[in-house]
């Protein structure tokens, strides 16, 4: 999908723009502070309606205003159709428009622009605890699939219930919370491990692009339930189960369930080494900038349409090489867009280029 | 602005209603303001006797004014087919459906250790009872299809399965992890009717 146009009214330091991105590679340029990540964020903002920057809605809206709006026009080249989308947050409140049309649910707003962004703090990823990992599960497969959201939440409100019983040191109907945790904890594994299962191939051969060595880049699933590796297990909700009955005990006397999908982990291998703990900024940069990449691929194979790809000061820590290497990855996709405080790191690139000065955007 | 101490009170109350905010509170309050003072003494009876009068059904838990509600009154209504809600809301909506001849039993909530409900606080042991008296050939399970729904579903087939009596469930059709009371009829009329064994 390709964005058209955007409009941005009171976004962060953005009091008006009008900006028509073109095809293909898109870079944003201009000294720190200026407006670019914000760029990047009210793009996100558009395809979820939530930013991935910030928990609250309110800091975007600009300082001192109480309202803020955003707009879109999407270009869908499968089906050579348009959408505009507008979101626009008065007070406390949001509203969600599809081509003039008021909606109500999210569900009609998700998947109209899909994008797959990088920001900095996206790092974290690998280098940060089992959390983030499991922060990115969650929310690229709820992104993909609405079955997955609903597995997620209701595991979590199972665990939450069961926790509680634990912690009441109460027997009498944990068999029917172990069971709604097994059920739910069940669809979770199968998915997040088929998820993985098809996305490691596409890391492994984009970081090889983006890295131009043969030293293989690997994300494998890493289930707190061992079992839940392979897909050979046929019998994994019967599986979790019994954990979930032979650590009663400890789980009691802990209070907490010490075992399941709230506890997975991804793990991020270059060759042997463990990324996490020995990578580099620059092999952790990388991986990260792979991961991305391959996830749009992932996206597209799955709707059938190209990802908008969204990269966020990606060149820096990035040597001359590797750098051309990812803006000639950047390009391979129908839209990109990528910032830079340092506009000659694109020099002789084939892409439009933009100026960005204090909230102002101009084509240069 | 401030408002006149009888209406500042009269807001605050109604502000405390689930579902009121400020807004609805002060335009319900200068309704009743403006309304006759018959119109008001009938509203504000009705507020004192629902307490008042409103009890338990002795043998279902729904609300009721006598010791038995009028639906097991009803010599008409199947008295061996037992439908278990959670609550009278959900009685209500399967009532509306039309499509429903037994009687029913009102859990008065679901398991949810979170908020301290365990099967001793909700009316199982009463439900036992009545299949134990003999007469009961179905129960259908009509849980809300959310976790704590599911759970209580279980909980329930697991004792109520040994007494010798057909348990089902009722589930197809409802809106994953919604309300009972906010299902359709045509909904709710099919999963009546689709009812499975659990
Ligand atoms: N809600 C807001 N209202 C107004 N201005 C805001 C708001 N939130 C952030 N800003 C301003 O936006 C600017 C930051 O913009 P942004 O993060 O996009 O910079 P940048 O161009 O990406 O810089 P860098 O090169 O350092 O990454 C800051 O100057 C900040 O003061
Ligand atoms: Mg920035
Ligand atoms: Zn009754």
């Amino acid at each position: 999908m390709v964005v058209r146009r955007l409009w941005l009214q009171n976004f962060r330091n953005y009091a008006f723009l009008d900006l028509q991105p073109a095809r293909g590679l898109n870079v944003f340029f201009g000294p720190n502070g200026v407006g670019k990540t914000n760029l990047l964020e009210a793009l996100s903002v558009l395809a979820t309606t939530r930013s991935p920057l910030c928990e609250r809605d309110r800091e975007w809206v600009r300082w001192q205003q109480a309202t803020c709006g955003l707009k879109t026009i999407v270009y869908h080249e499968v089906t050579n159709a348009t959408t505009t989308l507008e979101l626009s947050v008065i007070g406390a409140e949001k509203t969600l428009k599809v081509d003039d049309a008021r909606r109500s649910d999210l569900q009609q707003w998700l998947g109209t622009l899909q994008v797959v962004a990088f920001f900095p703090h996206d790092l974290s990823i690998v280098a940060g605890d089992p959390g983030e990992r499991r922060r990115f599960l969650n929310v690229e497969l709820s992104k993909a699939q609405p079955t997955y959201f609903h597995d997620w939440t209701q595991y979590r409100r199972a665990l939450q219930q069961r926790n509680a019983l634990l912690k009441m040191r109460q027997r009498t109907s944990l068999g029917e919370w172990d069971a709604q945790l097994a059920h739910y904890g069940c669809r979770l594994m199968v998915k997040r491990r088929q998820f993985l299962m098809e996305l490691a191939p596409l890391v492994r051969d984009t970081h090889a692009a983006l890295s131009g060595t043969d030293v293989p880049l690997s994300v494998t699933y890493a289930p707190s339930l061992p079992c839940a590796r392979s897909d050979e297990v046929l019998d994994l909700e019967e599986k979790f189960l019994q954990t979930l009955r032979k650590n009663f005990e400890e789980d009691a006397r802990r209070g907490i369930t010490h075992v399941g999908p709230h506890r997975d982990d991804l793990a991020f291998r270059l060759g042997d080494m463990d990324l996490r703990r020995y990578g580099s900024q620059g092999q952790q940069r990388l991986a990260m900038l792979g991961l991305k990449i391959a996830l749009a691929r992932w996206v597209e194979r799955t709707t059938g349409e190209s990802p908008l790809l969204l990269l966020d000061d990606a060149l820096s820590e990035l040597d001359a090489s590797r750098r051309r290497c990812l803006l000639r990855q950047a390009q391979s996709f129908p839209q990109a867009m990528l910032t830079s405080a340092d506009r000659h790191l694109c020099d002789g690139v084939d892409a439009t280029f933009f100026e960005v000065r204090d909230g102002q955007v101009q084509q240069a | 602005m401030r408002y006149a101490r009888p209406l500042a009170q009269l807001i605050e109350q109604l502000e405390k209603l689930p579902g009121i905010g400020p807004k609805s509170a002060q335009r319900l309050a200068f309704h009743i303001l403006r309304a006759s003072q018959e119109e008001n003494q009938r509203l504000a009876t009705a507020i004192l006797e629902v307490k008042a009068k409103t009890r338990y059904c002795q043998r279902c838990f729904n609300f009721s004014e006598e010791d038995l509600c009028p639906i097991c009154q009803d010599a008409r209504r199947d008295q061996s087919v037992i439908c278990v809600v959670a609550d009278p809301r959900d009685l209500t909506a399967i009532e509306n459906s039309g499509e429903f001849r037994g009687v029913y039993h009102v859990l008065q909530g679901l398991l949810s250790p979170i908020e301290g409900v365990l099967p001793d606080q909700l009316r199982v042991r009463e439900l036992i009872e009545r299949v134990k008296s003999g007469t009961v050939k179905e129960v259908i399970l009509a849980m809300n299809p959310t976790v704590e729904g599911d759970a209580t579903a279980l909980f329930l087939s697991g004792e109520l399965k040994p007494l010798g009596v057909k348990v089902t469930q009722l589930a197809m059709g409802l809106p994953v992890g919604g309300d009972l009371d906010y299902a359709d009829q045509v909904t709710i009329a099919r999963a009546v009717a689709w009812r499975r064994e659990i």
